[in-house]
């Protein structure tokens, strides 16, 4: 296993998929930042700005784990990987872990960066624990992100068919994600029962989460949290699973 | 012939795709030292067997030993780390350069230093071109680059899938001197699956003819006589002999 997140850490760091999904993130940050800081007819807040990126976070997260993961089939190394693995789950942990540190490593960066550039351009309304509470919200929302896209790509075990499923779940859940948000929204005053599902429904999908945390209002984190926690540890347990049976070409 | 004098043997194995087997029922003995040409017409299961003996498949039925170990053993892993494998295209990315992607190669097999790279790069002609993105390598580059990455880690059995594809007649040459000089110096056995009977009677001393997913004939090279594409022709009911 270790061996295997040593081969997937070294290509992190020589390929060309996470500096492209990094400068993604960086311009997308860029746009926003000028966009909410060119607004002239009301004055922005720092917690309205500082996660704003992650509205796209979701899309970008995709394309970069499915062309990432998506490359061992292939470009056919997976084939040298499985021939020496212990288990076969070794190698689909491995890249799962790979994917989950370069998608939390973009995340913090982005969101450390806005934070430290906005402050010097918007009102500063951001107190030091609700920024770390959100934060880890969001290092937890993204390494969801990228188990849930990484699972997918392993399963479909071929980069094209990995960048369609991944980019289209990624744009079913950004629309699903404005229902539930929308509904939410309206539904301030609503019964009980419907706030509590459509609230799970958004807490689950790590999209919603983004939402939430653009929009720097979390209505239940812990409930975001442990919706999570549930894509982190069942994921990868089932993509291991499933995977163990894939015929690999 | 015993067991421990057969680097692979299989038995009855069986891979079904949906309802058409690729393979149906293949045994076959590959001698331990010996250089084995695995022949057959497109589709007759080849690639297969070798997928299934690297772990990327599992056989529908039937079995295979590798080195003595059993093929659901918990130790074929351990017999797998003995063998290289160039299964039908080279298994490199292409994002990475040729040393980039050897490197991976030593990374996976948990070797420490990466002292061979720059011999590897010789023996494969890429020494100039060892900086180079294996995307804008030629097709012969890379392929020679696939056989160089079978032989990271000093593997015992080399199993190349037409591992000629796409090589210059300079690039053949050459890669049949290391696979003899493999064989004959450090007793590596090599499986050689390929089309090109000349070629490959040049340095198998045994061959096993598959059709439809079975094994038609094994047989030693001097069993072939002096025309190994007659022999095979005749074996499987090519031109002239249906």
């Amino acid at each position: 296993m270790l061996r295997l997140l040593r081969a997937d850490f070294g290509r992190l760091k020589r390929g060309a998929a996470l500096p492209l999904f990094l400068l993604g993130m960086l311009l997308v940050a860029a746009a926003m930042m000028v966009m909410q800081a060119t607004a002239m007819d009301y004055t922005v807040p720092l917690s309205r700005v500082v996660f704003l990126p992650l509205s796209f976070y979701g899309i970008a997260a995709a394309a970069f784990v499915s062309v990432f993961a998506g490359t061992d089939f292939s470009d056919g190394f997976i084939r040298n990987k499985l021939i020496v693995a212990r288990r076969r789950r070794d190698a689909a942990l491995s890249l799962i872990a790979a994917c989950c540190a370069a998608c939390m490593g973009v995340y913090a960066l982005i969101a450390l960066l806005t934070l430290g550039i906005g402050g010097a351009f918007f009102e500063n309304d951001v107190t030091a624990t609700a920024f770390l509470g959100y934060f880890l919200l969001g290092l937890g929302m993204s390494a969801s992100v990228a188990c849930l896209f990484c699972s997918v790509a392993l399963l479909c075990a071929d980069r094209v068919r990995a960048v369609l499923w991944c980019m289209g779940a990624a744009f079913a859940m950004l629309f699903l994600c404005l229902h539930t948000h929308q509904t939410m929204v309206h539904a301030e005053a609503a019964d009980g029962l419907r706030r509590g599902i459509y609230g799970a429904l958004h807490d689950l999908n790590p999209c919603g989460q983004a939402a939430q945390l653009s929009a720097w209002h979390v209505w239940n984190p812990l409930r975001a949290a442990l919706c999570d926690l549930v894509w982190i540890a069942g994921l990868p347990a089932l993509s291991c699973v499933l995977f163990e049976r894939k015929d690999i070409r | 012939m015993s067991i421990n004098d057969c680097v692979l043997q299989t038995e009855a194995l069986t891979k079904v795709y949906g309802h058409s087997p690729a393979l149906n029922g293949l045994t076959m003995r590959v001698p331990r030292g010996s250089v084995y040409g695995f022949v057959g017409k497109n589709g007759a299961g080849k690639t297969t067997l070798f997928r299934l003996i690297c772990g990327l498949q599992r056989p529908s039925s039937g079995g295979f030993s590798l080195f003595g170990i059993p093929h659901d053993s918990a130790r074929i892993v351990d017999a797998r780390r003995h063998i290289g494998a160039l299964v039908e295209s080279p298994a490199i990315y292409r994002d990475l350069t040729a040393e980039e992607n050897l490197r991976q190669q030593y990374r996976i097999l948990g070797l420490d230093g990466f002292d061979g790279i720059d011999a590897l790069l010789r023996l494969a002609g890429l020494q100039a071109a060892g900086g180079k993105k294996a995307r804008h390598l030629s097709l012969g580059m890379r392929q020679r680059l696939g056989v160089a990455m079978t032989l990271v880690g000093n593997p015992d059995f080399l199993m190349l899938d037409e591992p000629g594809n796409g090589l210059d007649p300079q690039g053949v040459a050459e890669l049949r001197q290391w696979l003899i000089r493999l064989n004959g110096e450090r007793g590596v056995t090599l499986l050689i699956s390929s089309h090109n009977l000349h070629e490959l009677s040049r340095l198998a001393t045994h061959y096993g003819v598959i059709d439809g997913g079975r094994m038609v004939r094994e047989f030693s090279a001097g069993e072939a006589g002096g025309d190994l594409e007659d022999y095979y022709l005749s074996l499987v009911g090519g031109v002239g002999h249906a």
